[in-house]
């Protein structure tokens, strides 16, 4: 989208993620734990579409996790070890 | 990647956007989600010298019940689409079918309106409408008119709308406990469809639309000819071609289309029919 569309509405970015101290979010926390990430390229994409999954979507099955995170490509980890990641964030 | 310049206005009301239309001519584009439009643009595809931004009309975003049909607002988001209960009790077609287009991300923005004007024949949505014998309403200087979604699809990304015309809702009929089956194949799972078919079946009638078959979306009618003249399913599904006329790309030769066509329309009337 247009920065432009943006224009008087909130932004979130993964630098706004963790708490001021350092503390990490739920989900970067859960990443580390599980492995979530390798090179760590899609992992900012990674955490912030499974973060906005889990605000409409606080249970998923795996399959949920799957389909909720569609589009964001990892050349890495074969996927599995994100999915682990974002359901033990939703059951933390 | 990057755009040619463009100047940005954004519309307040749907009168507005269509009095910036008309100031500004057939240059300017109306923008919503942006997700048709804003990759041509970093194509250089399409390069509108102002984009008049519609996507804060959110007295355009609904989803509501009219008598014997559902009327969808131009810019209801593919997510909301895809999660009303009011389209999955009685039009469920058309909510399996938004839950297919793009990825998370371009469902949170893109909307029914948008990927219906833009018109492209690969898109989801269009076909589907198509067969569900959707009506589109547009809005222009001197009002609003219907469009039958059959008239609308003129030509590759060109449709019936005028360039001071804006679509504004979209009117589905009720398919209540009709049967229904969207099949799409497609190599990863944000593409669009090598090949597409939406179809649905109730008492006797049945509609079949085909993404990807053609220059403009394809209505099979004869399929639901032979449906109609008491011919099986398989023997309906080899006629899925017969309106269509599609490209080879590096995805797929006309060959491997038509046979896709006629395998998944078999598979979507199948499904139809339990």
């Amino acid at each position: 989208m247009l920065a432009v569309q943006a224009d008087g509405q909130d932004i979130r970015t993964i630098e706004g993620m963790a708490a001021a101290d350092g503390t990490l979010h739920p989900m970067q926390q859960a990443f580390m734990e599980n492995h979530g990430l390798q090179c760590g390229y899609c992992t900012p994409g990674m955490v912030m579409a499974a973060t906005s999954l889990l605000e409409e979507n606080p249970n998923p099955t795996e399959r949920d996790v799957r389909i909720g995170l569609e589009g964001n490509l990892c050349r890495c980890t074969g996927y599995h070890n994100i999915v682990k990641s974002v359901l033990a964030a939703a059951s933390a | 990647m990057i755009p040619a310049q463009f100047d940005y206005v954004r519309a307040e009301s749907a009168e507005e956007a269509i009095s910036l239309v008309g100031q500004h001519g057939d240059e300017s584009k109306f923008i919503a989600g942006g997700h048709s439009l804003l990759p041509l643009m970093k194509l250089r595809l399409a390069q509108p010298s102002v984009l008049i931004d519609i996507g804060r009309l959110t007295d355009l975003s609904y989803i509501r019940e009219e008598g014997d049909q559902i009327a969808i607002g131009a810019l209801t988001r593919h997510m909301d689409v895809e999660n009303s209960t009011l389209l999955t009790e009685h039009a469920p077609l058309l909510a399996h079918a938004a839950g297919h287009v793009g990825d998370p991300q371009v469902r949170h923005r893109g909307t029914i309106g948008g990927s219906i004007a833009h018109a492209d024949p690969a898109s989801d949505l269009p076909a589907t409408t198509l067969a569900m014998g959707a009506t589109y309403v547009a809005q222009g200087p001197n009002g609003r008119r219907e469009i039958p979604a059959a008239d609308f699809y003129k030509s590759f990304l060109e449709s019936d709308l005028a360039a001071d015309e804006m679509l504004v809702e979209i009117r589905v009929p009720k398919m209540t406990g009709a049967g229904w089956s969207f099949q799409k194949f497609n190599r990863r799972a944000q593409d669009w469809a090598i090949v597409g078919v939406a179809a649905w079946r109730s008492n006797g009638s049945s509609g079949v639309g085909l993404v990807n078959m053609g220059s403009v979306p394809i209505l099979a009618s004869s399929v639901s000819a032979a449906l109609s003249g008491g011919a099986s399913v398989s023997d309906a599904a080899e006629q899925a071609t017969a309106e269509s006329d599609p490209q080879s790309d590096l995805n797929a030769s006309v060959e491997y289309r038509k046979h896709l066509a006629k395998v998944l329309t078999r598979r979507a009337l199948e499904q139809a029919s339990e």
